[in-house]
């Protein structure tokens, strides 16, 4: 599972090309595991050398979403290494985390030393040198190492800020101590092309997820969902050339023995030059047994002709992700996709063979009402029609849509980072009304759990006295919430609630421009005033253009990072 | 296109990698070792290689065998090398032929296997002589595999056997089992039973399971896999790669 993760890859190789660093991995184990690791007095260990967790001189977590939280602490303990930072001295790893969940690091900074903001590929040798520095020296103290990571832009220390609280719960202030920086800024790789394409990933012997030849196209995107926490924390736009992609694919399959290729990025068919990059792939691979995959498709034609090239003989099933039921609402979300584009790109893709379409939706986005519920519904039946014209009696028996749903759960530094998230009941209400809606022959409806949508929204705009709710799950028996199968939500409910705490007043409640967000500190280069602007442009229907084809929308980034969009096509 | 019978071996911590992996394990090398494979027609193309009868997860062996078409066809010595230095630690090629492919798959061609098993008991090596003659005459034997409960015919099923103390309480004890039949039999079950009829002194405790060769026959002279398919020569085509 762990093992597809591109930012762990990446780190991996950069880390383990110095002389004098080894990096090592480390997965939670599943739970029959750790069982048996706890039973048996095993501590946690690394993958290479079976090291002891608790020697190594740091230990970083990629924080890729709130689900995971539970599970750091969990592999903390079962490294024999203290939770909480404020117990850990000089003895034990420094413990970092980086990865998307870092931009609001509040939840989980009574855990880790520090954070990663942004990206690390040059940063965590600037880090690593730091610490060698110390080590060979004869250190100073953790405080002292701290103090000199601190230095470094984009490493955030959250023991060098006080935070405190209005009465009614608010953050009144957040104060930098011990000379701290009042903001720290997300670090941005410049120039995506002067790092590396990774070209030695570990091969795995068992079947994991994603386990391919994976190139990131480019990084960023600059589409302007709404809702999109990664349109933000990953801007700019920035194309690798075609020649660093084909070349690293050519070094990935020598290296791996790989049998596909996938080209990622957030939206690999905005990448420029992707249609003679695809054509450069297939002439050189197809025939070598070597498939090439797109990860993510737009919803428009010109996607569905690419894949139509690349998916000469397997057809499985093509994904689309309106994520809004009526125009009015994709245009509150700023899905820049009209309903002409979905039937037509649905269209192409039954006359071009593929029987399955699978359609993701949002429910909870912000004005939301029964008539765009009814329209996920009446949009569905509609692209059931069309499969029906489109296809020739045999394939009609194989013709199925299957409607995926997802509950809304805002997230920090989104123009939407201040709404109120729906409550379980209002999620549950709207799940029902799409069950008894959404029917029919060809039709499929799926639901994610809204419950652990909600525990994910409220720790996603949590702030520090979450630290107390989320140790305190864990020791209620709280790991791998993002599994079904795992999760316990009335556990999570008890966590809160034998804290003092609602997990309504971090979720279900509408802030104010004012109001103090936990994470206001943390500086994405997205200036408060865009995600203001782009709030109100929502709540009239305004939709806001691509900066990379049209113009600028100001959202701050380029000039605050000083980076641009880097565009070859 | 041209066949090549290969003969492979997997040990230390690879011997837990089930059927699937190790198939993927391989294929990865050639496509590693620049060896290109056929790839199949149909829906899903898939690489033209036909492995042997598959190795129980854990088990180890010596002798395992695939038959792959490849593309170009790279002289015996050449694939050895360049696989060689491809392959996980673990995974082994020990030697390679081309073959006419008219004798048909190794699965269907397999009749009995060889297997050393390293195990632990704390008598005398009579006993488990004795034991193991005990068992041949009992004719009878019921053995659970996956739920599914089997007799075999333990004189049919147990083609030959030694026992070999290796030092202290450790013994190397081979058998050579049938296979593809009704008396096939897998050699943990042969293990297990000598272990129950065993108690009074003890468990008999296995510690390592290898499949040390495989033959087309049950007996007298034995013809293993290898020498069971013709080789062919390629001739002058190897002087191309």
């Amino acid at each position: 599972m762990g093992l597809s993760n591109m930012g762990l890859q990446i780190l991996y190789e950069i880390l383990n090309d110095q002389d004098d660093i080894v990096a090592e991995r480390v997965y939670a184990p599943w739970i029959d595991m750790e069982a048996a690791m706890r039973e048996a007095g095993i501590p946690l260990f690394t993958l290479e050398t079976h090291s002891r967790v608790a020697d190594l001189d740091v230990l970083g977590f990629s924080l890729q979403h709130e689900l995971i939280y539970t599970n750091v602490l969990n592999m903390l303990d079962l490294a024999g290494i203290p939770i909480f930072a404020r117990d850990r001295d000089a003895s034990y790893p420094l413990v970092i985390a980086g990865g998307p969940g870092a931009v609001n690091p509040e939840p989980m900074a009574a855990f880790f030393d520090l954070f990663v903001i942004g990206e690390a590929e040059e940063l965590i040798v600037e880090l690593a040198d730091i610490i060698k520095d110390w080590k060979r020296t004869g250190g100073g103290g953790k405080q002292e190492l701290l103090r000199r990571l601190s230095a470094i832009p984009g490493i955030y220390v959250p023991s060098f800020y006080d935070v405190s609280y209005t009465d009614n719960g608010l953050v009144r202030e957040i104060k930098p101590n011990k000379g701290a920086r009042a903001t720290v800024r997300r670090r941005v790789i410049k120039d995506f092309n002067k790092i590396a394409v990774p070209t030695k990933p570990i091969v795995p012997f068992v079947d994991a997820v994603h386990d391919r030849c994976s190139v990131e196209v480019m990084r960023g995107c600059t589409r302007g969902c709404r809702f999109c926490q990664a349109g933000i924390i990953y801007r700019p736009v920035r194309e690798r050339t075609r020649e660093q992609i084909v070349s690293g694919i050519s070094q990935i399959l020598n290296n791996t023995g790989y049998e596909e290729i996938s080209l990622s990025s957030l939206s690999s068919t905005d990448y420029t030059l992707i249609e003679d990059t695809l054509k450069t792939l297939s002439d050189e691979y197809t025939e070598k047994g070597v498939s090439v995959s797109l990860p993510s498709l737009r919803v428009d034609a010109f996607s569905v002709q690419l894949v139509k090239e690349i998916a000469k003989v397997k057809k499985t099933g093509l994904t689309f992700a309106p994520e809004a039921g009526t125009q009015r609402l994709r245009d509150v979300v700023n899905k820049n996709v009209t309903e002409d584009d979905i039937l037509s790109t649905v269209r192409t893709a039954f006359e071009a063979g593929w029987q399955r379409i699978k359609l993701y939706f949002m429910i909870g986005l912000p004005t939301e009402t029964e008539e765009d519920l009814q329209g996920i519904a009446d949009l569905a039946k509609k692209i059931v029609d069309i499969g029906w014209q489109s296809l020739d009696r045999l394939a009609r028996n194989r013709l199925m849509v299957a409607v995926s749903v997802s509950a809304f759960a805002p997230k920090p530094h989104t123009p939407f980072q201040r709404v109120a998230q729906n409550t379980l009941e209002e999620f549950e209400r709207k799940q029902k009304f799409l069950g008894e809606n959404i029917r029919g022959r060809h039709l499929t409806f799926k639901w994610h759990d809204a419950k652990s949508a909600v525990i994910e929204g409220t720790i996603a705009r949590g702030d520090r006295r979450l630290a107390d709710v989320i140790y305190n799950a864990w020791r209620l028996g709280c790991k791998f919430d993002a599994w079904t199968s795992e999760f316990k939500y009335d556990m999570w409910v008890q966590a809160f609630s034998d804290m003092g705490l609602d997990p309504r007043f971090y979720a279900a409640r509408e802030r104010t421009f004012s109001e103090i967000l936990p994470w206001q500190h943390i500086d994405t280069g997205v200036t408060a005033e865009f995600l203001q602007d782009e709030y109100e442009r929502a709540l009239s229907s305004e939709t806001t253009e691509d900066c990379r084809f049209n113009v600028c929308s100001s959202c701050g980034v380029c000039t605050n990072l000083d980076v641009d969009n880097i565009l070859f096509g | 296109m041209p066949k090549i019978l290969i003969q492979y071996g997997k040990s230390g911590a690879l011997r837990y990698l089930s059927h699937l992996e190790l198939m993927r394990a391989l294929e990865r090398s050639f496509r590693r070792a620049n060896i290109r494979i056929q790839i199949g027609q149909g829906f899903n193309p898939r690489p033209r290689v036909s492995y042997g009868p598959a190795l129980p997860v854990g088990t180890g062996s010596l002798a395992e065998y695939m038959v792959v078409e490849v593309i170009d066809s790279v002289a015996e010595d050449n694939l050895l090398e360049k696989m060689v230095s491809v392959l996980p630690k673990g995974l082994n090629i020990y030697r390679a032929k081309y073959i006419e492919g008219k004798q048909g798959l190794i699965t269907s061609a397999v009749q009995s296997a060889a297997y050393r098993a390293k195990v632990k008991f704390g008598s005398d090596i009579e006993d488990v002589a004795a034991l193991i003659t005990r068992l041949r005459e009992e004719n009878r034997l019921s053995t659970r595999h996956k739920d599914k409960e089997k007799w075999v015919e333990t004189n049919k099923a147990i083609l030959d056997w030694q026992v070999k103390r290796k030092n202290g309480s450790i013994y190397d004890f081979y058998m050579l089992l049938s296979m593809n039949d009704q008396n096939s039999l897998r050699p943990e079950a042969v293990i297990n039973k000598l272990s129950e009829m065993f108690c009074q002194a003890g468990k008999i405790e296995l510690l390592e399971l290898c499949r040390i060769e495989q033959y087309v026959n049950r007996g007298n002279p034995l013809i293993n896999i290898y020498d069971f398919y013709e080789g062919v020569t390629m001739g002058s085509e190897f002087n191309k790669s």
